[in-house]
């Protein structure tokens, strides 16, 4: 139950593709998330420590996240600032650096922790040897009501954040107060017209739990 | 229609703020409007005269630089003044009122702001590798107690409608109201002259705004609808970026977002605000 507190997934790896960034929201807290030419997957929080410009508007240029309002430079990794165009000669201080969260990759999803010291060995373990990534949902209602409405379509909680049922697992990313994201996971490999199958039912229940939880919620 | 004063800031209320250029209102059209959270009305009369109303009660009105202002409060001073208004041969002109998603004081920053060129404005007013900022000058006057740079100094590709080629420009501005500033650029017509654009800030909320932007330049040639649609284009490259800016309100404490030295405008400005007790559309220090 608590192994998996602090861990969020907030988008599918390929969504996360080079020279991109993704603009991603947990518990009311926005995150630029962008791979670097080496793979390396970066999660911000969404502002330039300079003027607070969202870095999700940003330039991935494979190495290094540009702000659009003035240049300024941030490094894969640390995050530190490296260029400063209106002062071309100068270092920048060590002090301007942008603010990394931990993040991983793992079950086909980039996952955020907003905490500091965030320790990778506490992102759920799913016992999923093999699974099938199945349709994330948004929903414009809040986590609890979302989660109420899930367990009254066959699923039972597993963890914070998490429920399993009709073989399948599903993480709830809490976007704030009103809205929501379930990401989907089903055990095994599904291929064909078995997976196309498996991928249409999942929608469908998800839909009806989306249209009465967002009826709810307006 | 709500008759209540709907802010409780007094530097805000006790100040004179832009609410429409005269020419573009409707005669005998009361146009609702919005200051400071609080409704109002608006109507421009058969004589050219403005009478802005809060519900029945009349509130006082100024008319300057082709626009009508008003207050919600008692001011102890009249508008700040821009002389080169008054001078016969500028093209006077409102380029836009537009609308925006952002603080009053964020718009007033941006305005001020001489790095953004080459990566807002690019090709325009700034491009690379022409980026470094040299030093300028950032002092507050004795007088009225405004924000004067001077010596700002930007390479431009295309300075303005009728320059030819890229060159250095230098910029003076003043901040003489927490909502509003005043820049002067070399004019590419005379030398010894400059143009003027001014942008007035009417915060319809605390994150909402309505930019009001005066232009007085030395172009004999351009027609008006062109000279507007130079600065429309400008200002629609600032718009994405200022509706992206977090927090919306600009943080008066001066560790909240780091600065270097070609900020020394935006800095000045912020610590300005806080002396001034400055609260709406700002974070406290």
């Amino acid at each position: 139950m608590e192994n998996n507190r602090g861990w969020f997934p907030v988008a599918r790896v390929e969504e996360v593709v080079p020279r991109h960034v993704v603009q991603a929201q947990i518990l009311g807290q926005e995150v630029a998330v962008w791979r670097d030419d080496a793979g390396q997957v970066n999660a911000w929080e969404n502002r330039c420590p300079h003027r607070g410009v969202r870095l999700s508007i940003g330039i991935n240029d494979g190495k290094e996240l540009r702000c659009q309002y003035h240049g300024w430079r941030y490094a894969s990794g640390s995050g530190q600032c490296t260029y400063i165009p209106a002062h071309p000669g100068q270092k920048p201080a060590n002090v301007i650096k942008t603010k990394p969260y931990g993040v991983t990759e793992r079950y086909g999803f980039v996952w955020v922790n907003l905490g500091e010291d965030a320790d990778v060995a506490e992102v759920p373990a799913l016992g999923l040897n093999a699974f099938t990534t199945l349709r994330s949902i948004y929903v414009a209602a809040p986590a609890a009501a979302v989660t109420g409405r899930l367990e009254g379509q066959g699923f039972a909680p597993a963890g914070d954040y998490t429920l399993e049922g009709n073989g399948t697992t599903l993480l709830i990313q809490p976007m704030d107060g009103g809205q929501t994201i379930v990401h989907g996971l089903a055990a095994g490999e599904a291929e064909g017209a078995e997976r196309l199958a498996l991928l249409r039912r999942h929608n469908e229940l998800l839909t009806e739990v989306r249209d009465a939880a967002e009826r709810e919620a307006a | 229609m709500t008759e209540a004063i709907h802010c409780t800031d007094r530097v805000a209320l006790d100040e004179w703020h832009v609410l429409a250029a005269v020419t573009e209102l409707p005669v005998g059209v009361p146009k609702a409007t919005r200051l400071l959270d609080t409704d109002l009305t608006i109507e421009r009369r058969l004589d050219d005269t403005v009478a802005v109303r809060l519900g029945e009660t009349a509130l006082p009105v100024r008319l300057k630089f082709g626009y009508a202002w008003t207050t919600l409060g008692s001011p102890d001073h009249e508008l700040f003044d821009i002389p080169e208004y008054a001078e016969p041969d500028r093209r006077n002109l409102n380029a836009a009122s537009v609308g925006l998603y952002c603080s009053a004081p964020r718009a007033v920053e941006n305005f001020l702001d001489l790095g953004h060129f080459a990566f807002v404005h690019t090709n325009y007013l700034g491009v690379e590798p022409h980026t470094e900022i040299k030093p300028y000058k950032v002092e507050i006057t004795a007088e009225r107690g405004e924000i004067v740079a001077t010596k700002c100094i930007a390479y431009q590709p295309q300075a303005s409608l009728i320059a030819t080629d890229g060159h250095d420009v230098e910029y003076v501005y003043r901040v003489p109201h927490p909502y509003c500033a005043i820049l002067y650029k070399s004019n590419d017509v005379d030398p010894a002259r400059q143009d003027v654009i001014a942008i007035f800030l009417q915060p319809s909320s605390e994150e909402r705004v309505v930019a009001h932007m005066l232009l007085s330049v030395l172009d004999e040639v351009s027609p008006d609808a062109a000279i507007r649609a130079y600065q429309q284009l400008i200002f629609s490259q600032d718009k994405p970026i200022l509706e992206n800016q977090v927090p919306k309100r600009l943080p008066l404490n001066m560790r909240s977002e780091l600065s270097a030295r070609a900020d020394a405008s935006s800095s000045t400005y912020r610590r300005w605000l806080a002396d001034h007790n400055v609260r709406y559309g700002t974070l406290p220090a």
